[in-house]
């Protein structure tokens, strides 16, 4: 069985996402693993266990990436489209709910909001300078209640009379929270609490000044969490839908991006063999020639350079020829 | 003699040093907006002052280690903090025990006599008018480089020659003398980039407005118009330095005001409420009106009059029937997230152009 298959990675702070679909779009394989601060480790394990489930016969046509570390994971996997994950997600969420209007999507590190209309992307947001908003902080206040994340939303839901919050800023909700605690609240009630000023933040910070239509999605890896659905019902007063893949959407849309790119073309990828046996490393040296002080960062694989980024006069990096690499007339 | 230094904001050092150089003073360069020249000024400064401030400390501690005994500083007036930006660096400065003369040059209208006193410190004896003349002369070619700049990113064949060329001219600019060499310069790099090949792509427009210092100093916008330019964008601001002396020491004098501003504002903001709100309007509104492709709106944390301007946008975002962008600078050290926003920003406007061309677009 030889079929044509598509990947997308998509590399964020918190998670690492693969999946792999076939050309009808349809998800074959999906992964999601932590990132744990070693992106390119993580990457490449995915990438084995892949290799070991399906041999030989997997022959991939397309490769895309996506995510903060996008960049880097196109380097290794030699990938055909780097996108932003907002258009990833966009694309992911108008093949599964092609009328959607709203995407909440909150990851690890960053929240959006995108708004779409006859299935373009007219206006999006994102968290720019605080993350009381996000799953990192959901995450840490959790361990602090000593509740593990995956039974978070499951105690948060029972709460009758949650607590109220402050969730301007990630330290003033964390300390407003300590002090509920020590009035002697109950956990599922501070627990429930918190999606809500949350909620609240997320729609103050992002979604100030915007529309929200149905229908709503809700994804990114806080999708999971069923109190924060719950939260955001109750504050927007409507039925919002948590789509089937809500954890490794941005993934999807790469590789649907990457399926569309490659049509008739032939894929950049390295092969799974390159990958795995290769062994990449990132150095960086701030560069004294002028008082830019810039900060260069070469990528390594097998000790040969690949390339250099982060210098302003261009020194280091772009030797390529951008324009005959990318004019359209060409 | 004095050893005089000046803030960064963009280019401006090449004129100012022309001029101080052509009055008969020694002048003391800061380095360039860095890392370092940040970290100083956030020890230094009140903690939510706006990042321009925070540069300024920088720059004025970095010269002063360099030899400069001298600074000179535009006041201001008007509801925006930087009209107390000298008054304070000056406290700051002596209460860290530097001995520092700071002459900040205030508007006419806080008095003709204050107004003499502090600039005859900087101009002695000297023939003013024809020097006048000629820096503001430089101004304008230098920021005509910069326009040249923008126009050519994203036509350049050969990527990054524009900037070599630019980064070259930056440098070269504290090496030369006086105002003649210096414009000698301007012409060199001028032909320099003329003769650069180009390829007719199709390039985006994007007009960039905000607050001043954050638009014109590619440091603090993170070097947004390098980026645009790189990803296929020809950028357009609505602020260049020549344009600052037009709008805030020529055009007051004269009493008139920027015709843009005038037409556009009218209904919208009629009266100034501080920093650069109203220009900030207008020119969305002219930039939307000169079918520009996107808007992207620039400004520091924690600034008063951009915010004012952001919501005002927002309200009139039906009548811009542009896309907005809004783009908050504080103290970022990496550029990811920023070139995460363009990408999904310009994406936005490939796709809804194409519906614009189909002629499908409904704008909310």
């Amino acid at each position: 069985m030889r079929e044509d298959f598509f990947l997308g990675i998509d590399i964020g702070s918190v998670s690492t996402n693969v999946v792999l679909i076939d050309k009808n779009g349809e998800v074959i394989e999906s992964m999601y693993l932590r990132t744990q601060g070693k992106p390119i480790e993580v990457l490449q394990k995915a990438l084995a266990t892949l290799y070991e489930k399906y041999g030989d016969s997997l022959r991939i046509k397309g490769v895309g990436t996506t995510g903060s570390g996008r960049h880097l994971a196109s380097l290794v996997v030699g990938a055909d489209i780097v996108k932003n994950e907002i258009t990833a997600h966009a694309k992911a969420a108008i093949f599964f709910v092609p009328d959607v209007r709203t995407i909440i999507e909150i990851g690890g590190q960053d929240s959006k909001i995108i708004l779409i209309k006859d299935r373009i992307v007219i206006d999006f947001a994102m968290n720019t300078i605080c993350a009381a908003g996000t799953g990192s902080f959901l995450d840490r206040q959790a361990e602090r209640l000593n509740i593990p994340i995956e039974k978070f939303g499951e105690t948060a839901i029972k709460s009758q009379n949650p607590v109220r919050i402050a969730g301007r800023c990630a330290v003033f909700a964390e300390s407003d929270m300590i002090h509920k605690q020590q009035l002697g609240h109950r956990c599922e009630d501070i627990l429930f609490g918190l999606c809500l000023a949350l909620a609240r933040n997320y729609l103050a910070n992002l979604a100030k000044g915007k529309s929200l239509e149905s229908p709503i999605l809700f994804q990114g890896g806080v999708a999971a969490n069923i109190a924060m659905k719950k939260a955001f019902e109750q504050l927007l007063g409507t039925q919002i839908i948590v789509p089937k893949y809500y954890n490794v959407m941005g993934a999807i849309g790469i590789a649907l991006l990457a399926k569309e790119r490659t049509k008739g073309l032939i894929t950049k990828f390295r092969g799974f063999e390159n990958i795995n046996g290769c062994k990449f490393e990132t150095k960086g040296f701030e560069c004294h020639d002028c008082s830019n002080y810039c900060e260069v960062v070469g990528f390594y694989s097998n000790g040969s350079l690949v390339a250099r980024w982060g210098d302003r006069c261009q020194k280091y990096s772009s030797n390529r020829n951008y324009h005959i690499e990318n004019s359209k007339n060409l | 003699m004095r050893k005089i230094t000046f803030p960064h904001m963009g280019n401006l050092f090449v004129i100012a040093k022309a001029l101080f150089e052509e009055l008969g003073f020694e002048v003391v360069v800061p380095p360039y907006n860095n890392k370092s020249a940040l970290e100083i000024g956030k020890r230094l400064s009140p903690e939510f002052i706006c990042l321009p401030f925070k540069l300024n400390m920088g720059n004025f501690i970095q010269a002063i280690e360099m030899g400069a005994d001298t600074i000179v500083i535009f006041g201001g007036c008007g509801p925006c903090r930087f009209g107390y930006y000298g008054a304070l660096e000056k406290e700051i400065l002596k209460d860290l025990g530097y001995d520092v003369e700071m002459i900040v040059i205030e508007p006419l209208f806080y008095g003709l006599r204050n107004f003499l006193e502090q600039v005859s410190k900087i101009f002695a004896r000297k023939n003013i008018a024809s020097i006048l003349k000629r820096v503001y002369r430089l101004a304008k070619k230098v920021d005509g480089i910069e326009r040249k700049v923008h126009f050519l990113r994203p036509r350049e064949m050969v990527k990054g020659s524009v900037d070599k060329i630019y980064e070259r001219f930056r440098k070269e600019a504290l090496k030369v003398y006086g105002i003649d060499q210096m414009e000698r310069l301007v012409d060199t790099t001028n032909v320099l980039l003329d003769n650069l090949y180009i390829v007719n792509e199709k390039v985006r427009k994007i007009g960039i407005v905000g607050e001043i210092y954050t638009i014109i100093d590619s440091f603090s916008s993170l070097n947004i118009e390098k980026i645009l330019g790189e990803m296929g964008c020809e950028v357009e601001r609505n602020l260049y330095i020549s344009q600052w002396i037009d709008t805030h020491l020529i055009y007051p004098i004269f009493r008139k005001k920027d015709t843009i501003v005038k037409r556009y504002s009218k209904g919208i903001m009629p009266v100034l409420i501080g920093g650069h709100a109203r220009e900030t309007i207008s020119y969305a509104i002219y930039f939307a009106a000169q079918k520009y492709d996107g808007i992207l709106h620039i400004f520091p944390l924690t600034c008063m009059p951009e915010i004012i301007a952001k919501s005002v946008l927002n309200g009139i975002k039906n009548q811009i029937g542009v896309p907005i962008m809004h783009v908050v600078v504080d103290e970022i050290d990496s550029d990811v997230g920023i070139k995460t926003r363009l990408e999904a920003f310009l994406d936005l406007i490939e796709a809804r152009s194409e519906k614009v061309e189909r002629g499908l677009l409904s704008w909310d």
